[in-house]
């Protein structure tokens, strides 16, 4: 009989257990902030920060970091982490976090593809606290960086964190002072010893482009004696030989002349240059880099060898930057369409994104605020992005020429900061970077001489690149425009890329009018020309 | 009408209550069973009917701040939307088309389990099924970066292949062809998930009475023969169970591993309704009713197909398999 009981207990101990086991995958990440609130709990004495923030690969610790004890010594708070995975998977975690209901972080930080319409609806449905007055009180380093802006620059980022009905503020920028990134994102680059061996020119045209091409696949420009040459890389982004033809920015798609907008995307020029690289793909001159990832490996060829001709593509993703053969590479200067028109860089405004949020439960905003504005101090700025002084990087005693051409007194000794390490935070913190915060390019021996050669070649260059009078990128569109934009444009994204990989694999031909007149009929379904007349409006009234 | 019930009652009544009082009978004394069914239940109830409850956020302009029962009623806005997006024709065909490829390769675990089960060493046999099962195990994301490291023309194996038979240069990049994206998906699921799907068969068959084959070899029947006169008859009504099954999911093409093989240059076969609905609905957009409104349409096609499924096949075997 007493067996039986204990065999009772024991059953029923069994069975709750399991049953604990299998719902305990039902936490979620409030688990996390909860703890972390549990902390300030019992510390009186000792006031605590929660900090959500997308996990960043190459941070091996957040709490055992130099940064963070540098940010928890000047706000005198402890800092707690809640990590959300990578930053495009961030915004579904917090999304679906706001829809539970779950505790959210005091502050988020690095949320870079926030948009200003999400972030406005976050804000309106009382997610995040409307930071205006915040700044006012406590915001010095902020204001002081925005007040060093020139007036127009200064306007465009207020335009763009301010909530165009109301004057709300629900989020602070990372904003680059200095002109580089986005001239660096279309570019093309050709090994200059091939051309050498072949005896050729950099091509300046669309033929000649064409002439190179052919020689890079069939005369054994590398002297190895194997067929082993791949012409030309490009990542599916396709968008740098199309520039040759017409002016088109993959991210905004939309041109304007004499002050009339137009879709760069059913035009003639795009068709042309849609047919030219089908040409080019059908004769296995242009290989597109499926996946992305692959790119680095095929660009360093097998470490002295190259095989690729040109690559179009980032040398700061797209390659190993202590990689010997990155020295046979020069930039190609945009190219000319078959009439002898220039072609063009894709002419983007400095870097803006929106990186830091307050949210309602945050129960301390001064402190929350006085966080996002350390965020802004230069010496944080410097060690978020290089590390410790005297460890990571030393103070040069003259100012020297940066990679962008501006002046800079860091110089970097450890280049380790690159890969995992435990000094930085990885994600983009809401900052103003200045010529200052940028390596000077005497110290890049160590990141890569030659990475940084290009680079700095490659704005020196850009400088004098044609590159339209106007673009549709700085158009104020209210709420309601937005939000059509966002959803007309992402029909129209999958739309144009189906139809490519369409013409390319041959199913459908450019040069046909009724294949041609297909793409256009289902562009225009999409609601291109909704979209070309917000656009419109927005140009009329600005 | 009171007097109608009352006559049920009276007719049902001493049934009733003897079933009644048989299943507290049985309750009180199997009561560490039940017990033991709730870890099942639960989380069913927890994961599968309690989300369901959500549903009507397809018919709402859900805003996060309002909640699923107080974002405002739209009716079939969403539904309108989806069948009205110019996209929607291709990506539905897609879908159905890579779904009926699926379809094709349904026999292939079954003829792998016949093989198994005809192996003689029963040793062999154990080492061959474990080594089949292996690749089930592999998580789709690892799965895909095989598939990208074996077919890279340029560093993949097929590649290398390709030049130590006398190829020159590169090979064509498959992953990036819209009209190979198919092939590689139904193959490579096949690759993945033979063996795994071997195991019902597989026990199923074990389940096959040794009289049967001896009748058999002793009317002289080869071991072909067996198979398709023995074995394959009794596992019939599970192969009709799982064909009924896989009707239910046709529609539902597994999103991760389209949405990681998929390019630019492969979309116009690669998007399906899946990865479309991430797309738009939760990746950049947020629309989680959109999102909803289409899994809602996709839910409704199934269960459709799985019921024309299930009733054929009470048709065909009059009533002997069927799943409801």
């Amino acid at each position: 009989m007493k067996k039986a009981k204990t065999k009772q207990i024991m059953s029923l101990l069994i069975a709750a257990v399991m049953m604990l086991g299998v719902l305990a995958g039902c936490g979620s990440s409030t688990d996390q902030s909860s703890s972390a609130s549990s902390g300030s709990a019992g510390a009186d004495e000792e006031k605590v920060l929660t900090v959500g923030i997308p996990q960043s690969a190459v941070v091996t610790d957040y709490y055992n970091n130099s940064f963070t004890r540098y940010i928890q010594d000047k706000l005198g708070a402890k800092i707690e982490f809640v990590l959300f995975s990578n930053a495009s998977e961030a915004m579904n975690q917090l999304a679906l976090a706001c829809a539970a209901g779950d505790e959210l972080p005091d502050v988020l930080v690095g949320f870079s593809n926030m948009s200003g319409s999400l972030m406005y609806e976050y804000g309106r449905d009382g997610f995040f606290l409307p930071l205006n007055d915040l700044i006012e009180q406590y915001g010095t380093e902020f204001k002081a960086h925005m007040d060093a802006l020139p007036q127009d620059e200064y306007d465009r980022v207020m335009d763009f964190i301010t909530k165009p009905d109301d004057g709300v503020i629900y989020g602070l920028p990372t904003y680059s002072a200095v002109t580089i990134s986005d001239y660096m994102q279309n570019q093309m680059y050709i090994n200059r010893q091939w051309l050498n061996n072949l005896g050729m020119e950099a091509p300046k045209t669309i033929d000649d482009l064409y002439d190179v091409l052919v020689a890079f696949r069939d005369e054994d420009p590398n002297n190895n004696g194997r067929a082993d040459e791949l012409p030309m890389l490009s990542p599916a982004i396709y968008y740098y030989v199309i520039n040759a033809f017409v002016y088109t920015d993959a991210s905004y798609p939309y041109n304007i002349t004499d002050g009339k907008v137009w879709a760069p995307q059913v035009s003639d020029e795009y068709r042309q240059a849609l047919a030219y690289l089908c040409k080019l793909y059908d004769e296995k001159l242009i290989k597109f880099d499926i996946p992305a990832a692959d790119a680095k490996s095929t660009i360093s060829g097998d470490g002295t060898t190259a095989k690729v001709g040109i690559w179009c593509g980032n040398p700061q993703t797209d390659t190993n930057h202590s990689c010997e053969v990155l020295d046979q590479y020069d930039v190609l200067e945009p190219l000319a369409d078959a009439t002898g028109k220039g072609g063009f860089v894709v002419n983007r405004p400095r870097d803006l994104l929106i990186t830091g949020h307050i949210t309602r439960d945050c129960e301390d905003t001064e402190l929350a605020m006085r966080f996002l504005d350390l965020c802004y101090e230069d010496g944080a700025v410097t060690r978020r992005r290089h590390g410790e002084e005297g460890t990571n990087w030393v103070w040069s005693e003259v100012e020297e020429p940066n990679i962008f051409g501006g002046m800079s007194h860091i110089n970097i000794i450890d280049s380790d900061l690159f890969n995992s390490n435990n000094v930085t935070w990885g994600s983009l913190l809401p900052s103003v970077y200045t010529d200052l915060n940028y390596l000077t390019i005497a110290s890049t021996s160590g990141i890569g001489k030659e990475y940084a050669r290009m680079l700095h070649a490659q704005t020196e260059l850009t400088k004098t690149w044609p590159t339209p009078e106007e673009t549709i990128v700085n158009l104020k569109l209210d709420l309601g425009e937005r939000a059509e934009r966002e959803n007309i444009s992402g029909k129209m994204s999958t739309t144009s890329s189906q139809y490519f990989g369409l013409f390319l694999s041959g199913q459908l031909d450019p040069e046909n009018d009724s294949d041609w007149g297909r793409y256009v009929a289902d562009m225009e379904a999409c609601g291109m020309n909704d979209l070309i007349a917000i656009y419109q409006a927005a140009y009329d009234r600005r | 009408m009171a007097s109608e019930s009352k006559t049920k009652n009276l007719e049902n009544g001493p049934g009733s209550k003897t079933k009644f009082a048989m299943f507290k009978r049985h309750f009180l004394r199997d009561r560490q069973l039940y017990l033991l069914i709730i870890i099942g239940i639960a989380p069913f109830i927890l994961f599968h009917y309690g989300p369901m409850y959500g549903v009507q956020i397809a018919f709402r302009d859900y805003r996060i701040a309002d909640g699923i029962t107080g974002s405002e009623w739209v009716g079939l806005k969403w539904f309108k939307e989806f069948l009205t997006d110019p996209n929607f024709k291709r990506i539905f065909l897609n879908t159905l088309v890579i779904s009926l490829y699926s379809l094709v390769t349904f026999p292939l675990p079954i003829i792998l389990a016949l093989m198994f089960n005809s192996m003689r060493s029963r040793k062999y046999r154990k080492a061959a099924q474990t080594i089949a099962y292996m690749p089930h195990f592999i998580s789709i994301t690892v799965f895909v970066g095989i598939i990208n490291l074996i077919f890279s023309p340029t560093t993949g194996l097929y590649g290398n292949l390709f030049r130590l038979f006398g190829g020159e240069g590169y090979p064509t990049d498959f992953r990036g062809l819209a009209t190979s994206f198919r092939h590689i998906y139904i193959w490579s699921g096949v690759w993945q998930g033979v063996g795994w799907q071997t195991i019902l068969y597989t026990s199923a068959l074990s389940a096959v009475s040794n009289e049967l084959h001896e009748a058999a070899c002793l009317d002289g029947a080869s071991r072909f023969k067996r198979i398709l006169h023995v074995d394959l008859p009794a596992i019939m009504p599970t192969i009709a169970i799982m064909l009924i099954l896989r009707m239910g999911g046709l529609i539902s093409v597994g999103f991760e591993k389209a949405y990681l093989l998929q390019s630019p240059l492969n979309l116009s076969t690669s998007e399906l309704i899946s990865t479309y609905v991430y797309k738009r609905g939760l990746s950049d957009f947020r629309r989680f009713s959109y999102g909803t409104a289409v899994s809602l349409f996709n839910t409704a096609i199934n269960i459709t197909l799985m019921l024309i499924a299930n009733y054929t096949s009470k048709k065909v075997t009059e009533g002997e398999i069927s799943v409801v």
